[in-house]
């Protein structure tokens, strides 16, 4: 039998305003996430991407519309969000708050989200004895556990180095083609965003101001000529919306 | 034989230079407790009068005992009802505009202004021991509760959000995000209100001085009536053994239990 296709995420109209006293921020913005695909929001600061995020995974309300999330959801912040006073282990199993497995079971599957990003030696580490890139990789360890449908990732490479975060491109991209996940990824890195995902949504000006598809064969590279014509397109659309 | 290497913290929360056990015993013990005794002795001159009264160590190592039970109960308190203040004035801006000026104006009172009143109040409830301690509390209740306003805006957002997203109960949020977020603010708060509150315990403990006339009420048995006592009776031996072991006391605890603290509220810091 065919998978359902139907989207794990819509946003239909959604407005929003952090206070009725302050200006709207997103205006009447509706797309969809397909299962299984991955979706990047890029677009100027401050025009409203990672309250997409946050509207997503229920952390702020519409203030019109509706956002409907069907899947059971995770996040990667930009800062990791890693508790200092918890190890790289202990924050992984934070995870497991609302779905809790027994601590055998946790530590079992804590130990080998650590592996598959390959910091499983750091278990017993703590946030500040590792470097930007091993935290981000807890980080995302930590959202991969519990077995959730819809991963959002807030800029997560945006406090790394370029070597790193070429690494942690190349992790997520495996992730992606490896697990049975959406992922929605809000990046200020075009290129990024070309290399990763199917879809390019382009926020700016409180609404969608435009999309573009990528079609380019994975694995890709930053520097294959039809990705530098896609990433030129996309950030076209982001001189508009600026 | 090498000497074992501690780092000293400020109560400030400023780390200082690695130091050894001996050095740190030396200048946080031996020379403060030396100047405090050695100031005392020189303008009492009570190294020259005859001693014409005995001290009794037992006693006074038992007021101090009795100050600080009455201080350990007050800061208990201030923490138990100072904490969730803050955390209800930082809950949202609407919150924080109604209480956070309640908070200012209730901080700036003089509480010693109100001590008779306050004593009054006890001796009508017979609980005079009650005066003493709210007096230290309502002392530190403020310290705790701004720090926990500004612990609470230290923590960064993507924490915050954290706590919701691995759906953490409201509960498991405070206890296993909040709390130890807010470690090293109250760690600090409680410092800095502990020597508040040694500051009232001195006057707290003096009720015949505040009470209003004819109200009765006798001094409580402390190491802070003692203090007191001593020196508007001239009991000079006495008031520098009371200094003595007051500024001993303070320098032991800020070696033995202050700074282990410090130096585990590290852990607690966001970067």
């Amino acid at each position: 039998m065919e998978p359902s296709r139907a989207p794990i995420l819509s946003f239909n109209d959604v407005s929003f305003a952090y206070d009725r006293t302050l200006p709207t921020v997103l205006h009447d913005v509706s797309f969809s996430l397909k299962p299984r695909s991955f979706t990047a929001i890029v677009g100027p600061s401050g025009g409203g991407k990672s309250t997409l995020l946050r509207l997503a995974i229920g952390l702020d309300k519409p203030t019109r519309g509706t956002v409907v999330n069907t899947a059971r959801t995770r996040m990667v912040f930009q800062s990791g969000a890693l508790l200092p006073w918890l190890t790289a282990l202990q924050n992984v199993k934070l995870a497991f708050a609302d779905k809790p497995t027994g601590e055998a079971a946790e530590n079992r599957e804590a130990h080998a989200a650590l592996a598959e990003l390959g910091i499983r030696e750091f278990a017993d580490a703590y946030p500040r004895n590792l470097s930007g890139g091993q935290r981000q990789r807890v980080g995302i360890a930590r959202a991969l556990v519990a077995a959730p449908e819809l991963m959002l990732l807030d800029e997560p490479f945006s406090a790394l180095d370029t070597e790193t975060t070429a690494r942690l491109v190349e992790e997520v991209e495996r992730l992606y083609r490896e697990k049975d996940m959406t992922f929605l990824m809000v990046s200020h890195s075009i290129e990024d965003a070309v290399v990763l995902a199917d879809e390019i949504l382009v926020v700016g000006k409180g609404g969608l101001q435009g999309k573009v598809e990528v079609d380019i064969p994975r694995p890709r590279r930053r520097d294959d000529p039809m990705a530098q014509r896609l990433a030129a397109r996309a950030k076209e659309l982001i001189g508009r919306a600026s | 034989m090498r000497l074992r290497r501690v780092h000293y913290y400020s109560h400030h929360g400023r780390r200082k230079h690695p130091t050894t056990v001996l050095h740190r015993f030396a200048t946080g013990i031996v020379l403060p407790v030396a100047l405090v005794v050695a100031a005392g002795a020189i303008v009492t001159t009570a190294w020259l009068a005859p001693a014409t009264y005995t001290v009794q160590a037992g006693t006074l190592v038992l007021a101090l005992g009795a100050s600080m039970l009455r201080l350990l109960a007050a800061y208990a308190l201030a923490l138990l009802i100072g904490v969730p203040l803050g955390l209800l004035a930082e809950r949202s801006r609407r919150f924080e505009s109604v209480l956070l000026p309640i908070y200012d104006v209730m901080e700036s009172l003089p509480v010693l202004a109100f001590f008779p009143i306050i004593i009054l109040f006890f001796l009508d409830s017979g609980l005079l021991e009650g005066a003493a301690v709210f007096m230290i509390f309502f002392t530190i209740l403020w310290t705790i509760s701004f720090s926990t306003i500004g612990g609470m805006h230290q923590i960064p957002e993507d924490v915050r959000s954290a706590g919701r997203v691995f759906g953490l109960s409201a509960w498991h949020r405070l206890t296993r995000i909040t709390l130890p977020a807010l470690f090293p603010p109250l760690l600090t708060a409680s410092i800095l209100g502990i020597a508040d509150g040694w500051n009232i315990v001195i006057v707290a403990e003096t009720l015949h001085a505040y009470a209003p006339v004819n109200s009765h009420a006798a001094d409580l048995f402390g190491i802070g009536s003692i203090l007191v006592n001593a020196s508007t009776n001239g009991n000079n031996a006495l008031l520098l053994s009371a200094m003595g072991l007051l500024v001993v006391t303070i320098a032991v605890v800020n070696l033995a239990l202050w700074q282990p603290l410090l130096a585990r509220a590290e852990r607690f810091k966001f970067e």
